[in-house]
């Protein structure tokens, strides 16, 4: 690894509507190293290298490569500059096969019939062979790419990326999520190949583990900043946590923990294959339970097959002591049960009709007895919530989609403390949220937890977790793996249980 | 946002050129602009606006019914030979039930199965104009009694029965839609199906019973048609799918489903029968009729689309 | 090379064409007339016109899209090249005059769908209404009658025995499946089909390839549609009406679902050769086009289903795999 810098990050901001997705963010990197993005989910890390990758484009700042300023609108620019992107989620086409895949968009050419251009394919298949070899893989370049295992398909990714063809710069988002140990080997002496070449790599994990064994350089972004820079070499993994989530735990989060009361929903060995298993846990009268993990643990899943919305494999869930099966969200509704989803505008609110019908969305026939709507009632229950909840919006009639995130959130929030719910699942309830914002819900939490609701909550924002909830549940590729109590529970040893070290301590 | 005048103007389009339609027609010709000239016109239109109806309603769930037409048929010529052999009301009862049964099954089709509504609706199409040239056999039906004819080509102080008949129809699909918790769950449906499902509403159900409710309004479509025309085959309402579409669209219930409503289509099936009305008095060629219907959704297409982005600034 | 990937095709698909010899089995047997010389000459004629529209369909499918106005397009261009035809014009004019007009729907397709980016099937159904308007008014309804025999060639006539049309739709067929199987242009249609935004973030042009494909679509309508009025020696304004649902009934048959990106133009080739065999032994049997349609309507249904919840099935099961 030289010293020469060849990217250069330098002012990034981006907002998306109601939320500040990156404040005036710099990074460089330098020739030949491997540099660790670090952040909480929704730090702003994606965001940054989609800016990077063409995929989206900055607001403001500029971005330096080889000293020189570049422009980067789209896909086909930042190739052309030799920045690549292995994704996250699997950017292929199931139903093409290997080489088709690696080279879409880029196939090698030849003058056929008729003097027309045809794609070479024997030369495309044996280029994808080599590179196959290359990033250490035995596979068959005809496969379709529906018949390969996650593994393998993250291995296709692997080698689309590595083949531009003047790759300087290449972005590796969470790569060893669904690798085996085996697998994660070949991938660092890959990266150390690579690294030799003078490639930079620009690599995003949770993993600390891994971030000690490959990475040399660690930026780490917190709520959209910039927070600093430090060497893998001599920073120690608390110390890293600690930028991560820096915040002080203070009065942001108002909790009078009230002692809980007779259990109200208790679920016992819950599973579903390929997504959770032996999911046991109870939650009380008047107690908010926290549920931690990184993407991908599962907990979404959980909270879905629980409402009614999936189904699970086996398991019970006990509602007040009685055995529940809920095979579709209407009938949670009946037993008092409530979802806050992740995704607020597909899953939260009707986006096309305004707050005060949103409002009453979930208790029609509760409001309405007599089975017709009436405009006025819909205007007076609206109105009491805008100011209860305090939500910011021209008048109750205004259509929803408008709204920005955090008062998105109120109205669904509105909507299912309209029906009483004894049970509310919050999932990620202040994503994409403002600070101010934020703080009005979690009082508005508390107050619900006071008022006898049991909340289980979703969140992968860590204060947020340690700061609101009676008890802690960490869970990890679809298992719990620990729980803790408000007053026991520490930052350093949450995070570890969340990343899968909890057995190191 | 709202108050851009383009906005403006793109928003109340639709009830401008109604207005303008009717002025270049009454101009046209001294007599378009009398009572039974008018009526006459609403009795002709009558039958798209039942259809058209049923059309929005799929519409507004994010849906489409491609089998209006032939369900029309298939409800009707069966009915019919009932009626024709002295049971009216057996005949008419049947019918619904047919439209009924073909609309349900293209629901189930959707929510059960899995299909789009295109592919369901697109195959009950086939299905059920077949059945109905089977059951016709290449045969006519004329000819039915007083009562039944009543119906269709009566009048009641000078009225066509047709025009209260579709005035008592849009009362109640507008009291439904707009004012019960049925109709506000059909149109939450539409905008975001997901979330309705998680806010506790039925979706499944909601999806059937809007198909069986069009297999009704087409049934009952098709009971009309006979009736006025004293006759019943197997090829009528092949033309009533497109129509109905163009009607809904122009009305300004767009495609992407949740909103627009019955309302909004009543405007749209008057112009477009103004439309017709008005080709026809300027003694242009039939010929040209679908094609002014394509010209018309492609244009409606445009305004959508347009106004969509103005909307958005 | 062609030949090598007809022959690997050939074993690929072995169902379907286990299904045509079936149906011409059961055929031969129960109906009077069906396996004579005379009558496979006429389901090759049939075949033939079907073969061209449907090819077109396909390839719109592929996309993951739909051409509804194919059927419109070819009474369209049979109109159109009948009118000029009998004007005097030459065959060969006549012929590319028809095209060109088949081509001014296709390129509107094109435009609104892969541009303007309207919802597709909207756009070909109002299209289809307009070609069929069209195509009434050129003709003023009526039919036109009676070409001379240097046009009647191409759909009546035969060499060696080999019905002319059938050649000609084999020749297509050739060039399209090149076109789709060994060119950019045609990996980028399955591409767009299989997940456009895939293949936008690969640096593809969609709206181009959306755009090509439906003039391509219109073009192919044409073909059918000039061979159509050859066959039957007359240019009705209605000829085509139906075609398009034969068309999509082929192609599914053919093994190119609704979702897109899969399948391809051999398949729809022996689709169209099963659909047209069907129609002709069920005409054998007596029933009657509306029967006939009833019946594949329903078999279509079952086909769609059983695709439909074969696909749930394989997802349901398919979450075994993905546990780490």
């Amino acid at each position: 690894m030289s010293d020469q810098i060849i990217l250069q990050l330098k002012g990034i901001s981006k907002q998306f509507p109601g939320v500040k997705a990156l404040d005036n963010v710099d990074m460089d990197v330098k020739k030949g190293e491997v540099h660790v993005l670090l952040g909480e989910n929704g730090a702003g890390k994606s965001t940054l290298m989609k800016i990077l990758c063409g995929i989206y484009q900055k607001d403001s700042g500029s971005i330096f490569l080889d000293g020189k300023e570049v422009f980067i609108n789209s896909v086909k620019d930042a190739e052309n500059l030799g920045i690549g992107i292995i994704h996250q989620e699997f950017n292929l086409l199931p139903h093409r096969d290997v080489a088709q895949n690696i080279f879409l968009g880029k196939e090698p050419l030849k003058r056929g019939f008729l003097g027309m251009y045809t794609i070479d394919k024997k030369t495309m298949h044996s280029k994808c062979e080599e590179l196959l070899k290359t990033v250490g893989i035995d596979l068959d370049c005809h496969t379709l790419v529906k018949d390969l295992g996650i593994a393998q398909k993250q291995m296709v990714e692997i080698a689309k990326a590595l083949s531009l063809k003047n790759l300087k710069v290449l972005v590796m988002d969470e790569p060893t999520a669904t690798l085996t140990k085996g697998e994660i080997d070949n991938l660092f002496s890959l990266i150390r190949t690579y690294k030799n070449k003078g490639v930079s790599i620009i690599y995003i994990s949770h993993r600390m583990e891994e971030i000690q064994i490959i990475g040399d350089r660690v930026t780490v972004l917190r709520d959209g900043k910039y927070i600093g820079t430090v060497p893998v070499k001599g920073t120690p993994t608390s110390e890293l946590i600690g930028m991560m989530v820096g915040r002080k735990i203070t009065n942001l989060y108002k909790r009078d923990y009230n002692g809980a009361g007779p259990e109200v929903l208790r679920v016992e060995n819950l599973s579903s294959r390929g997504k959770f298993k032996d999911i046991s846990f109870k939650v009380h009268k008047g107690e908010i339970v926290g549920f931690y993990g990184l993407v991908g643990a599962g907990r979404t899943e959980v909270a879905k097959a629980i409402f009614g919305e999936d189904k699970y494999d086996s398991g019970e869930i006990y509602i007040n002591g009685k055995k529940v099966k809920c095979q579709s969200p209407c009938q949670s509704v009946n037993y008092k049960m409530g979802l806050l989803p992740e995704d607020r505008r597909d899953e939260g609110l009707i986006t096309k009709m305004m707050l005060k019908q949103n409002v009453v969305q979930a208790c029609l026939k509760k409001v309405f007895p007599n089975g017709i709507l009436n405009s006025n009632t819909e205007k007076e229950i609206a109105c009491q919530y805008i100011s209860k909840l305090n939500i910011v919006a021209p008048d109750e009639n205004v259509i929803v989609a408008s709204l920005s995130g955090g008062n998105q959130q109120k109205v669904v929030l509105a909507k299912w403390l309209l029906t009483d719910s004894q049970i509310l699942i919050f999932d990620e309830p202040t994503r994409g949220i403002d600070v101010g914002a934020k703080a009005e819900i979690y009082e508005l939490m508390n107050e619900l937890a006071r008022s006898g609701k049991a909340i289980m909550m979703i969140s992968s924002d860590l204060p947020e977790i340690i700061g609101l909830s009676d008890r802690i549940y960490v869970m990890y590729q679809g298992r719990i793996v620990a729980e803790f109590n408000h007053q026991n529970a520490s930052q350093e040893q949450i995070v570890n249980f969340a990343i899968g070290r909890g057995n190191d301590l | 946002m709202k108050h851009n005048t383009v906005y403006f103007l793109l928003k109340y389009a639709r009830f401008m050129i109604l207005i303008i339609l009717l002025l270049i027609l009454t101009l046209l010709s001294p007599a378009f602009l009398t009572f039974k000239n008018i009526t006459n016109v609403l009795g002709q239109a009558s039958l798209l606006i039942i259809v058209s109806y049923g059309m929005t309603l799929a519409i507004i769930t994010k849906g489409i019914d491609l089998s209006m037409g032939s369900v029309l048929a298939l409800s009707s010529c069966i009915a019919a030979s009932f009626i024709k052999s002295g049971s009216t009301f057996v005949g008419i009862a049947i019918g619904l039930f047919i439209g009924i049964l073909c609309g349900s099954i293209n629901g189930i089709m959707i929510t059960k199965v899995g299909l789009t509504p295109f592919i369901a609706t697109y195959g009950m199409d086939w299905i059920a104009r077949g059945l109905a040239y089977v059951y016709m056999g290449g045969t006519q039906i004329y000819g039915f009694n007083e009562i039944f004819r009543f119906f269709g080509s009566g009048l009641i102080f000078g009225i066509p029965v047709l025009v209260f008949e579709v005035l008592i129809l849009t009362v109640i699909l507008s009291f439904i839609t707009y004012k019960t918790i049925y109709g506000r769950n059909i149109y939450a449906v539409g905008s975001n199906i997901k979330s309705a499902r998680l806010s506790g509403v039925n979706t499944d159900r909601i999806v059937i019973s809007v198909f069986a409710i069009n297999g009704c309004l087409a049934a009952i479509a098709g009971l009309l048609y006979i009736s006025r025309l004293n006759a019943a085959e197997a090829l009528i309402g092949i033309d009533f799918t497109l129509n109905a579409i163009a009607a809904t669209l122009i009305g300004g219930t767009p495609f992407g489903g949740g909103e627009g409503g019955i309302g909004r289509t009543i405007v749209g099936a008057i112009i477009m029968t103004f439309l017709i009305n008005g080709m026809n008095l300027l003694e242009i060629s039939s010929y040209w009729q679908t094609a002014t219907v394509g010209f018309v959704i492609l244009l409606s297409l445009l305004i959508e689309n347009t106004t969509k982005r103005f909307q958005l600034r | 090379m062609i030949l090598y990937n007809i022959i690997r095709l050939l074993k690929k698909l072995p169902g379907i064409v286990y299904g045509l010899t079936i149906i011409i089995v059961f055929f031969s047997v129960t109906a009077n007339y069906f396996f004579t010389f005379v009558n496979m000459m006429n389901i090759l004629k049939h075949a033939s016109v079907l073969i061209m529209v449907s090819l077109g369909m396909t390839l719109a499918i592929l996309l993951g899209k739909i051409d509804m106005s194919v059927g419109s397009v070819m009474s369209l261009v049979g109109v159109v090249t009948g009118t000029f035809l009998h004007r005097g014009i030459p065959t060969l004019i006549a012929i590319c005059i028809g095209l060109a007009v088949g081509c001014i729907i296709g390129f509107v397709n094109g435009y609104l769908i892969g541009i303007k980016r309207f919802d597709y099937w909207i756009v070909t159904f109002a299209n289809m209404g307009i070609a069929q308007s069209l195509a009434l008014v050129i003709s003023n309804g009526y039919t036109i009658p009676g070409f001379d025999s240097s046009f009647r060639f191409l759909g009546d006539g035969q060499i060696y025995g080999v019905p002319v049309g059938i050649i000609i739709a084999f020749i297509i067929t050739l060039a399209i499946m090149n076109i789709t199987y060994n060119t950019k242009y045609g990996s980028n249609i399955y591409s767009v089909g299989g997940n456009e935004q895939v293949a936008r973030y690969s640096g593809i042009n969609t709206g181009d390839v959306i755009f090509k494909t439906y003039l391509l679509s219109s073009l192919l309508a044409g073909f059918a549609g000039v061979l159509l009025i050859s066959k039957v020696n007359s240019a009705s304004p209605i000829a085509g009406s139906g075609y398009e649902f034969d068309a999509i009934a082929a192609t599914l048959i053919g093994g190119t679902p609704f979702d897109g990106g899969k399948g391809g133009v051999f398949g729809t080739l022996i689709g169209a050769c099963i659909i047209a065999t069907l129609r002709n032994g069920l005409n054998m049997l007596g029933f009657t086009p509306p029967i006939q349609f009833t019946l594949i309507g329903f078999i279509i249904n079952l086909i769609i289903i059983f695709d439909v919840l074969n696909e749930k099935y394989k997802q349901r099961r398919g979450g075994v795999r993905n546990e780490a």
